[in-house]
């Protein structure tokens, strides 16, 4: 059992490599989001198609925070505040899963979005969930690029419609994994 | 264990130690940082890791171990700052340098293991869930730019300095993509972001990046053109330095405007590439305060680091003119006194924001200042850019919307030809926006066509081409030529430093620093208006003045004269033998001051702070006096040095602000009247902050200030009085004699070779 973050980010890391994906299913489980983040990287890379509902439901889970919310806070001057940035005071009314959810925003999303590309699974249930969010402005770009890169990478020519509409977003990233997408989706189906 | 980028730690020292005898640049600033961070390690905390480093000071050792504490404490609350959500890549930069900080100290075994594997923990987890993570969110490998570059490198050079898991992983994305973070810039080395995130963020990143490849690969990255635009380090080092004008601050190409520059990338630039060029640059430029170099305040740091053990013999000249096929040509007169920029790289397409619109713009400095103006306005002010076709909706990164105007970077805010009025000027779709046609060192002459930009809007548009020449090494030869297939308005816009002066045929200015420029149509319509443009620029006058010339019809040119002139001339150097009287605390008053002074036995240089040209001590605040005799008789300035902050003059004991000044002395020693004490000895008394303090709570982060002061009187005569084009030939007269230049006109059909 670890109780440092740091190892067991280390650990969660090490079981992608090893092909661990039981740990990894209960990693992109844990409370703390530091480790479901580190065990969304590990996902993509594993190559275990298994893990693609998991990352399912754990985007849905990320859905349920308030990732976009950032919590009332006040900043405590120090001699060290005058050098890297001041200590913070929070409003008392706000719990520490709000506070985490603003720390983390659309990174846990991002890995997961990412890893479901990565493993190439066109499930309906995964497609479904990319389409929505690629489109959704009140997602971090952060995500919505991701969107784009993973349906790309996914290649159905379902996703091209809600692509195309990607590629006129104001946000560069996202406009640009996009286009890619189309170029890459429409090159696969060429191919096929 | 070796400390990371400085492969032998002894030479260093050597290095340092020498160039310290020798009193020379690099010996002054180390020196000065040495005592300052003796003096004050914790104001100074960017500087300290390598002061410890170098030293091996035990009282150093432990403010740079101290300093780390505080930043690795700092990560927590910092991941709820907007900044790092919004603009991981800041972060991300610094993050970087603190992790090379705290192997630097690893490698004097200065931590205890228990500490030092917190700290490590710390830093890769803080890197691994922010930057990381940021840089999976930028396109592979179309996002080739500071911030890019600058997220790469943390996770290439956290990945290398620390083992484990996550470093292996973030080492792998960092590394594969660090060589695309050059390669995606062009050939030409220009980012196209203009002066400020070249010079201030892809500069001081770019030695880090070549050095960690050349380390990984065992091989040299430095001069290697890249995929996929054909960048290399050499090129960005080069254009880097080509950004600097006469007079030492760089270009207001594209965004941001007239800035000082970044010294470390040059210094590294002169030690790979053996050019002595770079060095002459360095010696033109500011050195009396930390600049923001990758959002972080040790530029002077890596200077010495970076600065070559044998220094490579003078090139002969610090600036000389130069043409880029893809972005511009300068040229600039022998004794570097004149300095023209024409301007071509692309822009933008839809929403020109850093990118700007400016086909043929031109940038004109003489005698140390600009006469011409670009950059970006101060929006509370100016609103003369919000055109109508160029307003959007801006979504925040935390998803509200506003209204915002991109007209400041369209056409219209530049000094180009613009067509049936539209300012609000743009491309629409990408394509190759325009081209050089010919330029000639020898005969000090360019030529580029910016046809397809206009074209987009018009298709009957056939030729838009100007030619710029610098002549007799003294004036500005400059055409325009608008060819279209029906008629239209042509407007030659100017944005020029305020001062108008009378002007019988075209317009005359005369900026703060009485440099007079005549500009002058010897062919086509003189048919102009002007207007004042308060807040644009933000940097210089904060203010220009707007001129548009007119013409219609299917052809439309222009042949123009633009002749500078110097209006003051140097009758007394002031750079020596003025009394200084340290502040820290910031008590003294003029009065008390003034007695400070007649009692000090410290005499120094007014050219640069006193830790930088003399016995010092550390302080915030200095008070200067000495005194001058001033001719009668004639107008008379006091030149001072450039970037004095919270500065006041007094003159024969009465104050003078210098509030007319800001901002423009933040790059150009203001220039003071004082006529009226003429034909009397007066004395000059000087207060000025000079704090080079780092914290974040202090204003004056970055105050110091450098220049020669003088005593300045109008020149007589001379100046310009006519100019007529005939024959092919065009004639000026001016400073009492005839020029005569043969000027063969553009062709309005396309050349064929």
């Amino acid at each position: 059992m670890h109780d440092n973050h740091f190892e067991r980010m280390e650990a969660v890391m090490a079981a992608g490599r090893a092909g661990n994906c039981a740990q990894l299913e209960e990693a992109l489980a844990d409370r703390d989001w530091r480790i479901r983040f580190t065990a969304a990287v590990a996902a993509g890379e594993c190559g275990d198609e298994g893990l693609a509902l998991p990352l399912v439901a754990l985007i849905d889970r990320e859905d349920l925070q308030p990732l976009y919310s950032e919590p009332r806070m006040s900043a405590v001057s120090s001699d060290a505040a005058s050098i890297f940035g001041s200590d913070l005071e929070f409003d008392g009314q706000v719990t520490d899963e709000e506070k985490a959810a603003w720390q983390r925003r659309g990174r846990v999303k991002q890995a997961a979005i990412l890893a479901l590309g990565e493993l190439g699974i066109r499930r309906p249930e995964v497609l479904s969930r990319l389409h929505r969010d690629l489109l959704d402005m009140k997602q971090d770009y952060m995500v919505r690029a991701a969107c784009a890169k993973a349906l790309g990478e996914l290649g159905d020519r379902g996703s091209l419609s809600f692509l195309q509409q990607a590629c006129e977003d104001d946000e560069f990233c996202t406009r640009t994994e996009a286009c890619k997408a189309v170029a890459q989706i429409e090159r696969m189906s060429g191919n096929e | 264990m070796t400390p990371l980028y400085i492969a032998d730690l002894a030479a260093l020292r050597e290095k340092l130690e020498r160039a310290e005898g020798e009193h020379s640049r690099i010996g002054r600033v180390w020196r000065a940082m040495r005592k300052a961070v003796a003096a004050k390690p914790f104001d100074y905390y960017w500087h300290v890791p390598f002061v410890a480093l170098v030293t091996e000071d035990s009282g150093a050792i432990q403010a740079a171990k101290e300093v780390l504490r505080w930043y690795v404490a700092a990560l927590d609350s910092r991941q709820y700052s907007s900044g790092l959500q919004f603009h991981f890549w800041c972060m991300s930069f610094p993050h970087a340098r603190w992790a090379v900080y705290f192997q630097w100290l690893q490698a004097l075994g200065a931590w205890e293991d228990e500490e030092a594997k917190a700290l490590r923990q710390r830093l890769l987890d803080y890197q691994f869930l922010n930057f990381f993570y940021g840089l999976r969110t930028k396109p592979e490998p179309e996002c080739a730019d500071n911030q890019t570059m600058s997220l790469a490198l943390s996770n290439a050079l956290l990945g290398t300095i620390f083992e484990g898991e996550l470093a292996a992983r973030m080492k792998v994305d960092g590394l594969r993509r660090l060589p695309d973070t050059i390669g995606g810039l062009r050939s030409s080395g220009y980012s196209g972001e203009g002066s400020t995130y070249m010079s201030h963020v892809v500069a001081p990143c770019l030695p880090f990046v070549v050095e960690l490849l050349n380390q990984h690969h065992g091989e040299e990255w430095f001069s290697r053109q890249l995929p996929p635009e054909g960048g290399s380090a050499e090129a960005i080092c080069r254009m880097t330095g080509r950004l600097f004008m006469p007079g030492g601050y760089m270009l207001p190409w594209d965004h941001y405007g007239y800035i000082t520059g970044t010294r470390a990338c040059l210094a590294y630039a002169a030690q790979k590439s053996g050019d002595g060029w770079y060095l002459d640059l360095l010696r033109q430029v500011d050195w009396s305060h930390e600049e923001s170099a990758g959002w972080g305040l040790d530029d002077l740091v890596w200077s010495l680091v970076w600065w070559p053990n044998e220094e490579p013999g003078s090139s002969g000249r610090a600036f000389r003119g130069w043409a880029e096929p893809e972005e511009g040509a300068a040229l600039v007169s022998a004794d570097e006194k004149l300095y023209l920029l024409q301007m071509w790289d692309r822009s933008e397409p839809k929403m020109p924001t850093r990118q700007h619109v400016n086909p043929n713009a031109l940038i004109l400095a003489a005698y140390g200042v600009p006469l011409t103006l670009d950059g970006i306005p101060i929006h509370q002010l100016c609103t003369v850019f919000d055109y109508d076709d160029t307003w959007r909706i801006i979504r925040n990164a935390d998803f509200a919307e506003k209204r915002g105007n991109f007209g400041s970077g369209c056409g219209g805010a530049h000094g180009i030809i613009l067509l049936d009025g539209w300012e609000g000027m743009r491309c629409g779709s990408e394509y190759r926006q325009a081209e050089l046609l010919a330029y000639s060192e020898e005969e000090q002459s360019v030529t580029a066509d910016v046809t397809p930009i206009y074209r987009e809007r018009w298709p009957d548009v056939r030729r838009v081409v100007r030619r710029s020449r610098l002549c007799h090494d003294r004036f500005w030869v400059i055409e325009d030529l608008i060819v279209c297939g029906d008629v239209h308005q042509a407007t030659a816009r100017w944005y020029l430093r305020e001062g108008l002066v009378g002007s019988e045929r075209g317009v005359c200015t005369e900026n703060a620093e009485g440099v007079r420029l005549h500009l002058v149509p010897v062919l086509g319509p003189d048919e102009k208006e002007w207007e004042s443009v308060a807040g644009y620029p933000d940097k210089l006058d904060g203010r220009s003045l707007r001129v548009d010339f007119h013409q219609r019809g299917s052809v439309c040119r222009w042949l123009w004269i633009a002749w500078p002139h110097q209006g003051r001339e140097e009758i007394e150097d002031l750079c020596e033998g003025w009394r200084a009287v340290p502040d820290d605390t910031g008590e003294l008053d003029f009065s008390s001051a003034r007695e400070a002074l007649a009692r000090s036995a410290l005499t120094l240089p007014f050219t640069e702070p006193a830790l930088l040209v003399g016995e010092a001590p550390v302080a915030r605040t200095w008070w200067y006096s000495r005194c001058v005799d001033l001719p009668a008789d004639t107008e008379i300035w006091v030149r001072l040095p450039a970037d004095l902050s919270d500065a006041t003059l007094w003159v024969d004991g009465e104050e003078q602000t210098l509030e007319e000044h800001v901002p423009t002395m933040r790059l150009i020693g203001p220039h003071v009247e004082v006529s009226r004490w003429g034909g009397k000895q007066v004395e000059l008394v000087v207060r000025t902050t000079v704090a080079n303090n780092h914290r974040l709570d202090n204003s004056h982060t970055m105050a110091g200030f450098s220049g020669r002061p003088a005593l300045l009187a109008a020149c007589g005569g001379g100046g310009f009085e006519t100019a007529d084009y005939a024959d092919g030939v065009i004639t000026v007269t001016a400073d009492g004699r005839d020029y005569r230049v043969e000027h063969t006109l553009l062709p309005e059909e396309v050349e064929h070779a």
